[in-house]
């Protein structure tokens, strides 16, 4: 049922844009019916899902990469005070910053494309990432950071068997937010880089549509992405229960 | 003082940053293979002694001997709360001193005695509260500690749990002889379970009984009903009365 819910409104509310379209007649250049949408799609859905691949290449290329080293970056900047002081408002600055305005810098010092768009979109991603691991980090349970101590713990056996578990809810949490952020970041990367040809993204190939007032396409394009971002959102929430579904509140089953 | 003490306190005392005097200068010393209890009203630094025994504190003056060496092997604690890992299983949780040593020990021999040995497998937050308690005390016996320090750990049991507790935490401490310095706000417990009570003051804390229990081992639940038991309990809460007085 809670699933059906949003599943029927939306049905609705696609049926409701389909009959207005057609009782008021409107051209397709303006406003296309979901119809016309599904039509567009299915008539370049092979090159349309070519370019899906090349976006969800990037995204989850920079996903990937943020993860890593934004993980990294949190550990390091938890192991001295000095540091996080020193560092983290860099990675503030960094969140803060529309990427759009770093991107045409990139695109000049860097000639591979694919590597320009991994760049954009990393930087888009890895703010959470870092900030809720950090986080995550700080949170560790002071009594039992006691009795690691009190047991002569090492420095990597307290990161490894205390502060990463601590940690590792807080990191999901960083990463579900992050996956659309990547996309996000992709995209804009895609539309400000310009890439065109076989090689280009989903969401070049949407701005190309678009000029060619194509809408139906590029509104097949918009679904697309849309989806995919749906889906990463989905993916990510069944990683982070299955990762903690023995022990944090977050997944209790009932 | 002897010097052959497990540990000996020379006027320690504790002032927190915040200007907390959690401990006023305190003299100690626990001869080792002692069962030792504190009892104190709530807030006059008993588990800040505790903690400054296990050096998980530095204290603001005075010094302290310990005749432990460090690791699982020298020291276990019991904290109030359970302070189990919720990302492990109970064996996993128990297990933890001897991964972190890397010595050996039994731990289901620990679970076992814990009367755990059916939830090696499950979760912190499958256990009770009274199981967690007693996950955390398998924890600490596991390496076989010189030194067992307890903070309360019975204190949200039942008084039926703790009971039960209590001898086989005392039939435990009469197989392996560990020096124990146990905390409780349960004068009966302490005088149960212990050779000798430390009544301290409120705070800041001050020793203002030391009263030695001379029971005979092993001791058995019909003592709790017999009048020198009674007496003892007397003694102690006499002191304690004296000590918020004062
Ligand atoms: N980390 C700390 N920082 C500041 N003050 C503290 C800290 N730890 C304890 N105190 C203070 O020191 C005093 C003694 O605390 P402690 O925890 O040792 O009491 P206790 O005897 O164990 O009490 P209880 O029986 O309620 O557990 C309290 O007044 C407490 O507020
Ligand atoms: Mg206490």
């Amino acid at each position: 049922m809670k699933r059906l819910l949003p599943l029927a409104f939306g049905l609705i509310a696609l049926a409701a844009w389909e009959a207005a379209i057609r009782i008021y007649q409107v051209p397709e250049y303006i406003m296309p019916s979901p119809r016309a949408i599904a039509q567009a799609f299915g008539k370049d859905s092979g090159d349309l899902l070519a370019g899906l691949l090349v976006t969800l290449e990037v995204t989850v290329a920079a996903l990937v990469l943020a993860a890593f080293t934004g993980a990294g970056l949190a550990f390091l900047l938890s192991q001295s005070k000095l540091a996080e002081q020193t560092l983290f408002p860099y990675a503030i600055i960094l969140q803060v910053t529309p990427i759009v305005t770093i991107a045409p810098f990139i695109i000049i010092w860097v000639s591979n494309v694919f590597v320009v768009l991994l760049i954009l979109a990393w930087m888009a991603a890895i703010f959470p990432i870092i900030s809720n691991t950090l986080l995550g980090l700080k949170s560790a349970d002071p009594n039992l950071r006691d009795l690691f101590r009190l047991y002569g713990a090492s420095r990597w056996q307290t990161a490894t068997r205390l502060l990463a578990p601590s940690a590792l809810p807080y990191f999901l949490g960083g990463l579900r937010i992050s996956g659309g952020l990547a996309l996000i970041g992709t995209v804009v990367a895609e539309m400000v880089a310009g890439t065109s040809g076989a090689r280009s993204g989903l969401a070049s190939r949407l701005l190309e549509a678009s000029y060619r007032l194509e809408l139906a396409r590029a509104m097949a394009c918009f679904a697309l992405l849309s989806a995919t971002g749906l889906v990463l959102y989905l993916l990510l929430d069944a990683l982070s229960n299955r990762l903690l579904q023995h022990w944090h509140e977050s997944a209790r089953t009932e | 003082m002897s010097t052959d003490a497990a540990v000996t306190l020379s006027g320690v005392s504790k002032t927190f940053p915040s200007g907390t005097v959690a401990l006023a200068p305190v003299d100690l010393a626990i001869a080792p293979g002692r069962f030792v209890s504190l009892v104190g009203p709530s807030g006059c630094g008993k588990s800040t002694l505790l903690r400054l025994i296990a050096d998980l504190i530095v204290p603001s003056s005075g010094t302290i001997a310990r005749a432990w060496t460090s690791g699982p092997s020298g020291i276990g604690f019991v904290f109030q709360d359970p302070t189990l890992m919720p990302w492990a299983t109970v064996a996993d949780n128990v297990g933890l001193p001897l991964r972190i040593g890397g010595t050996t020990g039994d731990v289901n021999a620990a679970l076992a005695r814990m009367g755990l040995a059916d939830f090696a497998k499950a979760y912190p937050r499958e256990l009770s509260g009274g199981m967690r308690m007693r996950a955390s005390i398998a924890r600490a016996i596991v390496a076989a500690p010189a030194m067992l320090l307890m903070d309360e750990p019975f204190a949200a049991l039942d008084e039926f749990t703790r009971f039960g507790l209590n001898d086989d935490l005392l039939a435990l401490w009469n197989a392996h002889r560990w020096t124990v310095v146990f905390v409780t706000h349960s004068i009966r417990e302490a005088v149960f379970l212990s050779e000798r009570v430390i009544v301290m003051s409120p705070r800041p804390g001050r020793i203002v009984g030391d009263v030695a229990i001379q029971f005979d081992q092993p001791r058995t639940a019909a003592l709790r009903n017999s009048h020198a038991f009674v007496d003892a309990c007397a003694r102690v809460s006499g002191l304690l009365g004296e000590g918020l007085a004062a």
